[in-house]
């Protein structure tokens, strides 16, 4: 006789003591056999602080018949406001299924009688042994090995680094089949937080699923590299020491990602657009590439190219991992404001190959089959995937830009490039601003310098041709268009040594706003996008590498280290003539 | 009889613990670590000229300078401030709306911390520029005392994902609260 159990399980919380899964011990949580409800008892050392456990596990076999548990994991997420600018509703908590996370059947000693991964209705099923007292274990982990392979947990940066998971009541299984679902709660109490925030791993993981899922439908085998996600309530945009929550932003770096949490100020968990950005660089990192020096952008500003790329790109991939071309972020006193960037519009300030509003504009409507304005190109994801993870792409001699990605996607799609030189051209608004036809990865032919720079050379051409051919070429860094990573402070030049050998590049002050005795060259020399060598001693007016070349054609960066220091006092235009001689 | 109503008033909405400002005894911080910019989200063209201002003492008044940078040079911009639980703000504007400059803002307030310890000034800024609406949080970490370490909430041992002989795996986890319905 089945008879439905409803056991409202509330948060356990267990003052930490190195201790094993005690965390249902609280008297009565579990099937009394009788059709009541039971209630865990709570242990709170705060209302707001979840369980930290070292728990150990491991991996037991049924020895005899089994039954199967089964049921549905869900996650509440809050939806935004339909309305554009009010941010999060939470007058909407949804309950969603909580997709492709593992789903353990645990036993009273933490042994892992079976386990497996929910599908994307978020349905699982178990098989363990009659009369056996099971709890089951939901990991906020994605993870797949077989064909195709990834795996992504997310944790807790300000506990450890520890694993979330939930945890069911410890419940015998008796000896026919059951169901247990499970919900993780948003911890919304009304006006504010007041319990628990459980859903919002789940959530940043959901998102994290479309994207996999995005780059599964189009590479069935892919190999995806572990990644770790870090999220917590404590998690602000203060800067400072990780283990704390200070972790600047929401951001990529090295294989992991960081979220925002901090209610009233800033939380991403809910925000997906924002979390798909943020697994795009992991994507370039992982499976494409990317030069970008990152720093503060926005759109509107004239950036590195690098930067314009990885970070439009970023921002169209949300669009098109979603199907949806808004991207927004809430932020603000309930989570009750948001900003919005719309990928598809076409109309964009400062457009060029240098902005980041170009870059998304035309790589969202490379993707869509939405033919607007200008836009006749549908191609898809697979075609912008297949040209960034080729190995042509990964291992370009120049550094990544609109024109060595657009140039793959030329060359691999013919005939398009009518269509997708139609797209480029809507991207110039006048003689300085705008983007020209791509002939290939260089930018040869472009003729848009962004800015005016008087008689001083500007960032054209794209790239400088530099030989050891006693000619020097001179290159000037400019902070006209913002610090650090704006376009002009770094000078690209493609460096080919006539042979094999032992070589100089000396840089040297030529003229500027500011003096020789103001400033500091530095340079960077690249091959295929790796840092093989840099000279960024502090000597006024010039600077001098020595290094071993062969005749591949290495990247040469070039620029004025005080147009990178963050501080207005210091920088300006300086011009430097750049010589590679022979040792 | 206006006056004293006012003052009243005044002493009534000073926030926490009924702190008057007494200019007399207000120190001026300076000690800042300077920010570095580093990678951003999408988001307003703003940040802090400085991640923390370290202060001496608990119990003290000190003058300090919320100072951002901005990358705009016309619009509005629109900053509301909150202090994290023991901080507390005597003097300076929590909501205030100005016109936008390139370069250095500074916002001045007042604060003082009831005890040791590290806290946090929460900043919203909104930001109207060339008919476009964008916004960006900042948060500048207040260093009372020496404390290094914000206080937690549980004692926590440091553990790694050990794996033993046996195939066991000792791992340090969170545990979550959910609902659950079981149906046999």
């Amino acid at each position: 006789m089945k008879e439905k159990l409803f056991i409202a399980l509330l948060s356990m919380l267990l003052v930490a003591c190195g201790g094993g899964s005690d965390g249902e011990g609280n008297g009565n949580a579990g099937n009394n056999g009788e059709g009541n409800s039971s209630v865990s008892t709570l242990v709170f050392s705060t209302a707001h602080s979840p369980a930290v456990i070292s728990d150990l596990t491991s991996t037991c076999i049924a020895s005899g018949a089994t039954v199967t548990l089964s049921g549905t994991i869900q996650y509440e997420r809050v939806p935004f406001s339909s309305s554009l600018g009010l941010g999060l509703n939470y007058n909407n908590i949804q309950a969603l299924p909580a997709r492709g996370v593992i789903v353990e059947a645990l036993t009273d000693t933490g042994c892992v009688a079976d386990s497996t991964t929910t599908s994307s209705t978020g349905f699982y099923a178990l098989a363990v042994e009659q009369n056996t007292n099971i709890k089951i274990r939901v990991k906020a982990k994605l993870s797949n090995s077989g064909t195709a392979n990834w795996d992504f947990e997310v944790r807790d940066n300000t506990r450890s680094n520890g694993l979330y998971v939930v945890d069911g009541a410890l419940v015998n299984v008796g000896m026919t089949n059951s169901i247990r679902n499970l919900t993780a709660t948003s911890g919304w109490g009304g006006s504010s937080y007041t319990g628990i925030r459980a859903s919002a791993p789940f959530a940043i993981l959901d998102s994290v699923y479309e994207a996999v899922m995005k780059v599964v439908a189009v590479d069935t085998d892919v190999n995806m590299d572990d990644a770790d996600i870090f999220w917590s309530e404590n998690n602000s945009t203060a800067r400072g020491d990780k283990t704390l929550g200070e972790i600047t932003t929401s951001h990529y770096f090295n294989d992991e990602l960081y979220i925002l949490g901090q209610v009233n100020s800033d939380t991403d968990e809910f925000d997906t657009h924002v979390i798909i950005h943020e697994w795009g660089h992991y994507f370039e990192d992982n499976l494409s590439r990317s030069d970008s020096i990152g720093g503060l952008h926005s759109l509107g500003d004239l950036l590195d190219m690098r930067v314009a790329l990885a970070e439009g790109f970023g921002n169209a991939f949300a669009g098109m991992v979603m199907d949806d071309p808004v991207y927004r972020d809430s932020f603000g006193v309930a989570q009750r404001r948001d900003f919005q960037i719309n990928v598809e519009a076409n109309s964009t300030t400062n457009p060029g190959w240098f902005s980041e509003s170009s870059v998304q504009s035309i790589l969202y409507d490379i993707y869509d089959a939405n033919s607007d304005g200008t836009d006749a190109v549908n191609l898809g994801f697979a075609a912008i995937y297949e040209s960034m993870t080729s190995a042509n792409y990964i291992h370009q001699n120049s550094m990544t830009s609109i024109f060595s990605l657009i140039h793959e996607l030329k060359s691999r799609n013919s005939g398009t490039t009518t269509e997708i030189d139609t797209l480029i051209a809507s991207q110039t608004a006048n003689n300085l601003l705008g983007i020209d036809p791509i002939m290939d990865q260089y930018g040869t032919g472009e003729t848009h310098a962004g800015y005016n720079t008087g008689s001083l050379q500007d960032s054209l051409p794209v790239y400088s041709v530099i030989r050891n051919d006693g000619i020097s070429v001179e290159v000037c860094s400019h902070k006209t268009a913002k610090e650090q990573n704006g376009l002009g402070v770094r000078q690209f030049l493609r460096l080919q040594a006539s042979s094999t050998g032992d070589y100089a590049i000396t840089a040297t002050y030529s003229s500027g706003s500011i003096s020789a005795g103001q400033s500091d060259p530095d340079f960077a020399v690249y091959l295929n996008g790796v840092l093989r060598k840099r000279a960024r001693t502090s000597t006024a007016g010039e600077e001098r590498l020595e290094l071993h070349l062969t005749t591949d054609e290495y990247i040469l960066e070039v620029y004025d280290y005080r147009n990178t220091d963050s501080m207005s006092s210091t920088g300006g235009s300086a011009c430097f003539d750049i010589r590679l001689t022979a040792n | 009889m206006k006056k004293p109503i006012t003052a009243l008033l005044v002493v009534l909405v000073l926030c926490g613990c009924q702190q008057k400002v007494d200019l007399a005894k207000v120190v001026v911080a300076d000690d800042y670590i300077k920010s570095s910019l580093s990678y951003r989200k999408q988001g307003a063209l703003v940040a802090l000229n400085n991640d923390q201002v370290n202060l001496e003492a608990a119990g003290v008044q000190y003058a300090i300078d919320l100072s951002m940078l901005s990358g705009y040079d016309s619009g509005k911009m629109t900053v509301s401030i909150t202090p994290s639980k023991g901080l507390y703000i005597l003097d300076g504007n929590q909501h205030t709306t100005r016109p936008l400059v390139k370069g250095k803002i500074k916002l001045p307030y007042i604060v003082s911390a009831s005890q040791e310890g590290r806290y946090y000034l929460y900043a919203n800024v909104s930001i109207e520029h060339g008919g476009k609406n964008t916004a960006r949080a900042l948060t500048l970490i207040v260093q009372v005392g020496e404390t290094a370490t914000r206080k937690t909430q549980l004692a926590i041992d440091e553990s790694e994902v050990n794996r033993k002989q046996d195939g066991s795996v000792n791992e340090t986890i969170i545990l979550l609260p959910a609902t659950e319905e079981i149906i046999q």
